[in-house]
């Protein structure tokens, strides 16, 4: 191994060793866990439920069930999406 | 120079991922940033020295620097380019660092997509995505170094030179494709084990992640093992696209597991059930990935896609046994909130109909699996291998497919929740008089057995899935006032996930119609001098002329084939080839001989010609030609499946029915 080569290896040990370091003297926030509330799930499961209802009403309209089928199902998301606005409505 | 800075760069990684280890440990618990963002940099880092180290290796291939014992065995002074490339992923080392290199990418991905969710979540999934790429570095370090120097001793000329099977521009893609499938489900699975751990597994953006994540994977899985069937169909010379080789299997498996997956994750998010069903589902399916890796790498089982033995099958076992256990323990820990939210109301329902079909896919899987394995339990039981041929494998599989065929098109005539009466009437009675139509059609066609139920199910099915087009169409038609076109056009773009979920059963349908012409292959043996014809199944073949050819990288005896029909109109002319590859090496044993087959294709069949052999001194050649009804389909349905998942996939924006 010539000279050029173990100044090279030298070289981009400390450069990385450097980068992986640094954050460990120049950061000092506590962890914010924004991703991890409630929020965000309510917010994720009302959209399904608003999907869901477009697909009830596609079914309604192909006439894979008929209107009483569908209005029984409508009933039921239609309560579950209320409550969960009125959980975010709460937060 | 350039090996040197490739072995380093591989141990950096390793380095790097011991450290990545301890600051993700130290961060997760103190809950400090710093050390996050340090070992966030750190991973980052580790992704980025595979990626070079893999650009450094294919330097070496394309430069011929045969100093590399990896280049010497893998490539020649002769190699196209394209083919040196492709060496990469030729060998055992070089795979295994291909197998990194698309991790890296992966492991990339999701670092900066997720770069602004500073969650215990996530600090968890790049833990578990730096234990993998841990292990694969512990190999490439310590076993099998794509760096490795030839003995001192030695000066290479020239290099062995690629296998002439591989020498194909389909396997040239078969296996990036198949790895970015393979690889890819190690995302779902750092996910599920970080939602395991943090108890995250009912969130429902953990779902919404899981399944975008697997349906990529799957994509790309589906796409490889299509192109494999289809280089097999090409190059292999047997006829036949699908063998039930050991590690056609392994691909095969984590493909079953994932669809059972994606199928039964929507259950759970629309009615909060299966969520122990689905952690066990994507866990299995990472499971089976390393599996199926380690069949192929060990050298366990024969197969035209193994390697040599090697050292790699213990390290393999001791990680899948640790994987395991620990999926076990996480599983067992965290039984309490895996439990089901509801209850399935009805059988006759949408999600009863995707648990039976979930059922189905588990079932295939553990026959393909027992299958897999029981040649290695019947050595290590009774000291003699036994292996299960394609006989036990079709025996199992042809009835169990057949349900699913059913599945595949009765699954979206269900309803969620509950299915009434009216409703299944009015669903199933067009798509089943459509199976009666054609059981009789088939019947008097003089088709029988297994061949004449897939054909009757694949025609309820089709209809099943079109009628849900048709109806689709008119609703829009008659509501939207839009021409078929657009109305066909509006419906797809509208509704993504279910009418490309549609697209995607269409594509197996026509799939499942191109296998069942397997039952119709008629094959014939014969030699023939030239100008000699014969006689095959309304064909004329005639030897119209045979001639050596000298090529770069081989020597060629090129048959030149005329076929005609009965009233000897030329249909095609056919160009097999008898290969031999390496034919100047002055040791004889080193020439490869390859045949090299020519194809005539068309939807309702194919005729399929081999020029097995040459007697030159009598110029009397010998050949096989097949004819096999239906290949094609196969081929199409797979394009349709492809196109159905990228419809799902595209990037939703605003998905209305209006």
């Amino acid at each position: 191994m010539d000279l050029i080569t173990l100044v090279f290896i030298i070289l981009f040990f400390m450069i990385i060793t450097w980068y992986v370091i640094e954050p460990l003297f120049s950061w000092e926030q506590k962890l914010d866990y924004k991703a991890d509330n409630k929020k965000n799930d309510l917010i994720q499961r009302k959209k399904i439920l608003y999907q869901q209802l477009k697909d009830l009403e596609l079914d309604r309209e192909i006439e894979n069930i008929n209107q009483n089928e569908f209005i029984l199902e409508r009933q039921g998301l239609k309560k579950e999406v209320s409550d969960i606005l009125e959980e975010l409505k709460e937060q | 120079m350039i090996p040197i800075i490739g072995s380093i760069t591989l141990s950096s990684a390793l380095g790097l991922a011991i450290v990545s280890f301890i600051l993700l440990l130290i961060g997760i618990k103190n809950q400090r940033q710093k050390y996050f963002v340090s070992a966030y940099r750190a991973v980052n880092l580790i992704s980025i020295l595979n990626i070079f180290s893999t650009f450094l290796l294919l330097n070496e291939l394309i430069d011929s620097n045969f100093d590399v014992k990896y280049v010497a065995h893998y490539t020649s002074i002769e190699t196209p380019l394209i083919y040196k490339i492709t060496a990469l992923w030729a060998g055992q080392s070089g795979s295994l660092l291909f197998w990194l290199f698309i991790l890296s990418i992966y492991s990339l991905i999701v670092s900066y997509k997720e770069r602004k969710v500073l969650t215990i979540y996530f600090q968890w999934v790049l833990l578990v995505l730096t234990l993998v790429q841990f292990f694969f570095l512990i190999l490439l370090n310590f076993i099998e170094n794509p760096f490795e120097p030839i003995n001192v001793n030695f000066v290479v000329n020239n290099g062995n030179g690629l296998n002439p099977l591989l020498q194909n521009l389909t396997m040239a893609i078969h296996p990036p494709t198949l790895y970015l499938g393979y690889i890819g489900f190690t995302i779902p699975f750092a996910f599920a084990i970080g939602a395991l751990i943090t108890k995250k597994t009912d969130s429902l953006f953990w779902i919404k992640k899981i399944r975008r994540w697997t349906l990529f994977a799957w994509l790309f899985q589906t796409a490889g093992i299509i192109l494999g069937g289809w280089w097999a169909y090409q190059e292999l010379g047997w006829g036949g696209y699908w063998a039930w080789d050991p590690v056609e299997n392994a691909s095969f498996m984590p493909w079953l597991t994932a669809t059972a997956f994606l199928h039964s994750i929507y259950i759970q998010e629309k009615k909060g059930i299966l969520k122990l069903w689905n952690i066990i589902l994507i866990l299995s399916t990472f499971i089976l990935v390393i599996f199926g890796t380690f069949l192929t790498r060990s050298g366990i089982m024969s197969s035209v896609h193994s390697f040599a033995v090697s050292d790699l099958g213990p390290v393999f076992l001791i990680f899948i046994a640790f994987l395991l256990f620990m999926c076990l323990y996480l599983v067992w820990k965290r039984l309490p909130i895996l439990k089901s939210e509801n209850k399935i109301k009805s059988i006759s329902s949408r999600e009863s109909g995707i648990l039976l079909n979930n059922v189905i896919f588990v079932v295939i899987c553990f026959s393909v699996f027992w299958g897999t394995v029981f040649p290695v339990l019947s050595e290590a039981v009774r000291g003699s291998k036994i292996t299960v041929g394609p006989p036990f494998y079709n025996q199992v599989n042809i009835p169990i497919g057949l349900i699913l065929l059913f599945f595949t098109g009765a699954g979206p005539l269900l309803v969620w929740g509950h299915t009434s009466k009216k409703a299944f009437l009015s669903n199933f009675r067009i798509p089943l008089v459509a199976m009666i139509i054609v059981l009789f059609f088939c019947y008097f066609s003089g088709i029988r057995g297994s061949a004449l139920i897939s054909f009757s199910l694949a025609g309820f099915s089709l209809v099943a899935i079109l009628k849900e087009f048709w109806r689709g169409i008119f609703s829009r038609k008659r509501k939207f006032k839009e021409s078929i076109f657009y109305a066909f056009i509006n419906l797809i773009k509208k509704n993504r996930n279910r009418y490309g979920g549609h697209i995607v059963h269409l594509g197996i349908i026509i799939m499942f119609i191109g296998f069942t012409g397997n039952a119709f292959d008629s094959e014939i043996e014969f030699s023939l001098k030239n100008g000699d014809t014969i006689d095959f199944e309304g064909y004329r073949f005639k030897l119209s002329s045979l001639f050596p050819e000298e090529r770069p990288n081989h020597f060629a005896w090129v048959a030149e084939m005329r076929v005609e029909d009965k009233e000897q109109n030329l249909i095609t002319t056919l160009y097999p080839e008898k290969r031999v590859y390496f034919h100047k090496h002055p040791n004889p044993d080193k020439r490869q001989p390859h045949s090299e087959l020519d194809i005539y294709s068309t939807i309702k069949k194919d005729i399929y010609s081999i020029f097995s052999g040459i007697d030159s001194e009598n110029q009397n050649a010998y050949f096989k030609i097949m004819i096999n009804p239906l290949v094609k389909l196969v081929w199409y349905g797979g394009y349709i499946l492809i196109i159905g998942t990228l419809i799902i996939l595209f990037p939703i924006r605003r998905e209305s029915w209006i």
